[in-house]
């Protein structure tokens, strides 16, 4: 089966179990919507979910570019600096391991609702596949390739460029597919906490006010934003690294 | 010159080795005698513990400043997204030079003509071989070093290739290191066979071979020819004996 089938397959399969669902439940409109009124919902609101779905994606692409710079930094850095690695490390492995739920709370706490608190969330939740990522594909690299362009007096530039970075580059790739999606759940994560702006602000409301309607269309508009960066980093990783089918 | 990794034993002793500028000396011995080692101290990739390595006049690592070594692995050593031509290209963007040979030309010469633009996974052993034999010459250097450059090739494609690499070291005569397990192949391509001994590795034997080129072996091998690579053989095994193999 090819992968657009595949795909069609679920999405056509994602709507009629819901059709079920929504027949077979019982539960009033506003617990478990039909898709019209969830339509109805997204069309007659849709200048507040542009709005709100624009906040979250520029918060996500901040976090998400701070990540990559941060990764690539560590990185690269760790292979000039042997300590840098053995430094950084344990500090990885625990932000990693902490709750970020937890960690959301704590930042609330100590910078309130400003930008920078769902920065760091973002930062967080996405980082660490880009950095693991990197860290393999730059140690992938072939050591007799390496030699043989030190014996050509490679300048550890050369050697960078030349073999280290396309190395490292289907491993990078791979991991942007992970992180841009997380990205964006973690944007929603931190404007739940933090933000009166964005989808996390409009799934809290939509809570408390049970709008279950309004609930659905944030869902949709997240899924297609977080499906749409995973398509986007799948087609860019496919261009770059073409010669592979070849 | 000798080598220890760390405070470990000597993996090469006492060893003094010139090569005459346009000669090929082969280096054969058992697994572990450290030609490979010493390979890689005369490529500027090892250090010495005692004594130094003299390249071109000037120290290993000056000589790799010059540009002018060019050395092939046993494993070729291409860049996994350039194709052949480019790999080849390589070379000559890393040295800066511009008066190597043209790399399609070279490639052309090396019976890949028709692969200038198939990336190394496309390529069978044998073609990546030549690939990497050709970034190792496109520069021109004056030394070439060749650690077992067709170890991992098989029977048949080892036999035309040890043909094939006779014909253009005897077109371009760079000084020529070259690391072999094979008797045959050190007794085609060489001027001289250096047998190293191991535990630590030193020179056993120093062979010369007087043998008219081109060396058909596989075809109809001359009656010399045969009594060399016997003479090689039975030294070759007198020093396997005597470190106990």
């Amino acid at each position: 089966m090819t992968d657009r089938r595949a795909y069609l397959l679920m999405f056509v399969s994602v709507a009629a179990v819901w059709l079920l669902a929504v027949r077979l439940a019982g539960l009033p409109p506003l617990t478990l919507p039909p898709p019209s009124l969830v339509g109805q919902v997204l069309w007659d609101e849709r200048a507040t979910f542009a709005e709100s779905a624009l906040s979250t994606l520029s918060t996500a692409l901040m976090g998400y570019a701070a990540a990559n710079v941060i990764a690539l930094a560590l990185a690269i850095g760790a292979l000039y600096l042997s300590w840098l690695e053995a430094f950084t490390t344990p500090w990885v492995v625990v932000l990693k391991n902490i709750p970020f739920v937890s960690l959301a709370s704590l930042l609330i706490i100590t910078m309130g609702s400003t930008i920078l608190p769902r920065l760091i969330i973002v930062v967080l939740v996405c980082f660490h596949p880009l950095l693991a990522n990197l860290n393999q594909g730059l140690k992938s690299a072939d050591p007799v390739l390496v030699d043989r362009l030190r014996t050509l007096n490679g300048s550890r530039w050369e050697i960078f460029r030349h073999v280290l970075w396309p190395s490292a580059l289907p491993y990078y790739l791979a991991a942007h597919e992970i992180a841009f999606t997380t990205s964006i759940v973690g944007a929603i994560v931190a404007e739940w906490f933090l933000s009166r702006q964005g989808l996390g602000h409009v799934l809290v409301k939509a809570m408390t006010e049970y709008r279950g309607d309004r609930i659905y269309a944030a869902t949709l508009i997240s899924s297609a934003m977080s499906f749409a960066a995973y398509w986007l980093c799948r087609w860019l990783g496919r261009r770059l690294t073409r010669w592979q089918r070849v | 010159m000798s080598k220890r990794f760390k405070a470990g034993p000597d993996i090469l002793s006492r060893i003094h080795l010139a090569v005459a500028p346009g000669e090929l000396v082969a280096l054969v011995g058992a697994s572990g005698c450290g030609k490979t080692t010493l390979l890689r101290m005369v490529a500027g990739l090892e250090s010495t513990s005692d004594g130094t390595v003299e390249v071109l006049g000037t120290t290993a690592a000056k000589a790799c400043a010059l540009r002018q070594v060019g050395v092939a692995f046993q494993r070729a050593a291409l860049v996994p997204s350039r194709t052949a031509v480019e790999n080849v290209q390589l070379t000559l963007t890393i040295t800066g030079k511009s008066s190597g040979h043209d790399p399609a030309q070279l490639l052309r010469e090396f019976g890949l003509g028709d692969h200038l633009n198939a990336y190394p996974h496309q390529l069978s052993g044998g073609m990546q071989q030549r690939v990497n034999i050709a970034a190792a010459l496109v520069h021109q250097p004056q030394i070439l070093l060749l650690d077992e450059p067709l170890g991992a090739l098989d029977e048949i494609t080892r036999e035309s290739m040890t043909e094939w690499l006779a014909g253009v070291l005897g077109r371009t005569r760079p000084t020529t290191l070259l690391v072999t397990h094979s008797v045959e192949e050190a007794v085609v391509l060489a001027d001289r066979v250096v047998i190293l001994s191991r535990y630590p590795g030193q020179i056993a034997y120093d062979l010369s071979v007087d043998l008219p080129r081109p060396r058909d072996i596989w075809g109809k091998p001359s009656e010399e020819f045969q009594a060399t690579v016997r003479r090689v053989r039975s030294h070759l095994h007198a020093v396997l004996r005597a470190t106990g193999l």
